[in-house]
């Protein structure tokens, strides 16, 4: 079972990573989640996606933020999601958790979220 | 019937004469076997009626070939017509000993099986709860994030211009203040994870930002963004706990259902298929006793005329002897009074 093991694995996953618009970056930031590493190889644990980016660049992201090793929660905007909705909901590990929260202008849509959708599906909505 | 005329024939209370002595001597062994096989008119009737056909058609076979105690068994025809029935059970030998084997079996199966029907339902009943949370908690977090993003719009206003603050942010990002830790919940032998969100001490990130203007805003901001985050926290371990009891819940009702549908009823029809076996080795082992019994009878019978003959030979001359001889063997049954003993 992936999930009994998975608990040991996530002992170091203590960040926080962020993929949104520049606002709510900015403010998630202020909270004091952003985490960037020394020079020589920076990594960031968030992206700011503006109107200019390119979806792939975006997938690109997602797949580094999930496969890093300390990264326990990653948030999203829903609607940075929904462009790359296939990847979020074929995304089914529990390590980390992939969040999609509302940004200002978009506000949240229960309907879209791919953990809800599974959980209406369960309870046969 | 056949073997209980066999059987009274045989009583050796009815055998009086000394040469066949040796057969009697050797008669209670045969009847020290289990009472069920020497009188099946009693033990087993049932089997006995039902099968009886099938004893008269082993009589014929046997009598061809003599006492061979062949392993033609012949099955129950309803065993042996349902092909599904014999793929359907585990491969063991039909004995006494695998038959207590596959019974401790069937029972470790039936507990298994409660058990895992409980720990199902724990966890189903913990799963409900579960999503019922999220559910709450991800309409909690619109608000809460919309609250967010308009104090966020006050610090830009405070401190005048969008891009500049954000880029200075951006800029400024060392380590992570806000982060998490990850504990552990067991629900019935399920871990579930649980977030919990701490600050680490000594970093004081963006301590220059919004200094020249707006600093009170970008204070409050900050506060209600963590305020945030730790809402965003609660969720995610809500959510991870929601993907990882959803995995559970399937494996275990799957290993449910597999013991239900497939381990138990095969251990059944395992106990029913090594019962039938053993019953039917009852009766080819009571045919073969009655047989040797009746072999027995036979000799004895053979043995007890020619006793017959010969005391009719030399019989005269005994009885001659005891009569006119006067003082033989002093007979004890003869009516004669004792004389009583004087003390």
């Amino acid at each position: 079972m992936a999930s009994s093991s998975s608990p040991q694995v996530s002992k170091d996953r203590q960040f926080i990573a962020v993929i949104g618009d520049e606002d709510t970056v900015t403010g998630l930031l202020l909270a004091g989640i952003g985490h960037v590493t020394a020079p020589p190889n920076v990594t960031k644990n968030f992206l700011v996606v503006d109107t200019k980016i390119e979806t792939d660049k975006i997938e690109k992201a997602f797949d580094e933020f999930v496969n890093r090793k300390d990264i326990g929660i990653l948030l999203i905007n829903q609607h940075i999601a929904e462009k790359i909705r296939y990847r979020v909901d074929t995304y089914t590990a529990a390590f980390p958790a992939v969040l999609e929260i509302p940004s200002k202008d978009h506000p949240y849509d229960p309907e879209k979220d791919s953990v809800l959708r599974r959980v209406r599906r369960l309870f046969g909505e | 019937m056949l073997q209980a005329a066999f059987l009274h024939k045989f009583d050796p209370t009815s055998s009086l004469h000394p040469i066949a002595g040796d057969n009697i001597h050797s008669l209670p062994k045969l009847q020290s076997q289990p009472s069920h096989l020497c009188n099946p008119t009693e033990i087993h009737p049932y089997h006995y009626h039902r099968n009886h056909h099938r004893y008269e058609h082993r009589q014929h076979v046997r009598s061809q070939c003599g006492f061979s105690f062949s392993f033609l068994s012949v099955r129950h025809p309803g065993i042996e017509s349902n092909q599904a029935n014999r793929c359907n059970r585990e491969a063991v030998f039909a004995t006494r000993q695998s038959l207590g084997f596959i019974k401790s079996k069937l029972k470790g199966a039936e507990t298994g099986h409660s058990l895992l029907k409980r720990k199902s339902e724990a966890l189903t009943k913990r799963f409900r709860e579960i999503t019922q949370r999220i559910d709450e908690a991800k309409r909690k977090m619109g608000r809460v994030m919309s609250i967010a993003a308009f104090s966020l719009a006050g610090v830009t206003y405070a401190t005048g211009g969008g891009s500049n603050l954000n880029y200075q942010v951006q800029e400024n990002v060392k380590t992570a203040r806000f982060r998490v830790r990850t504990n552990q919940e067991n629900v019935s032998g399920a871990l579930l994870p649980v977030f919990e969100s701490y600050i680490a001490q000594g970093n004081s990130d963006f301590g220059l930002t919004g200094l020249g203007s707006g600093g009170q805003q970008v204070q409050q901001c900050r506060e209600v963004y963590g305020k945030a985050v730790e809402m965003l926290v609660e969720l995610a371990s809500l959510q991870t706990a929601f993907v990882i009891l959803d995995n559970v819940i399937k494996v275990v009702s799957r290993r449910v259902n597999a013991i239900e549908h497939v381990i138990i009823p095969r251990t059944k029809n395992t106990i029913r298929y090594i019962n039938s076996e053993l019953d039917e080795l009852d009766r080819e082992e009571f045919y073969r006793l009655m047989k040797v019994q009746g072999k027995k009878c036979r000799d004895a019978e053979e043995a007890d005329k020619e006793l017959r003959a010969k005391m009719a030979e030399a019989g005269t001359t005994a009885i001659d002897r005891a009569e006119y001889g006067g003082e033989g063997v002093p007979d004890i049954l003869e009516e004669k009074e004792d004389e009583d003993p004087i003390f």
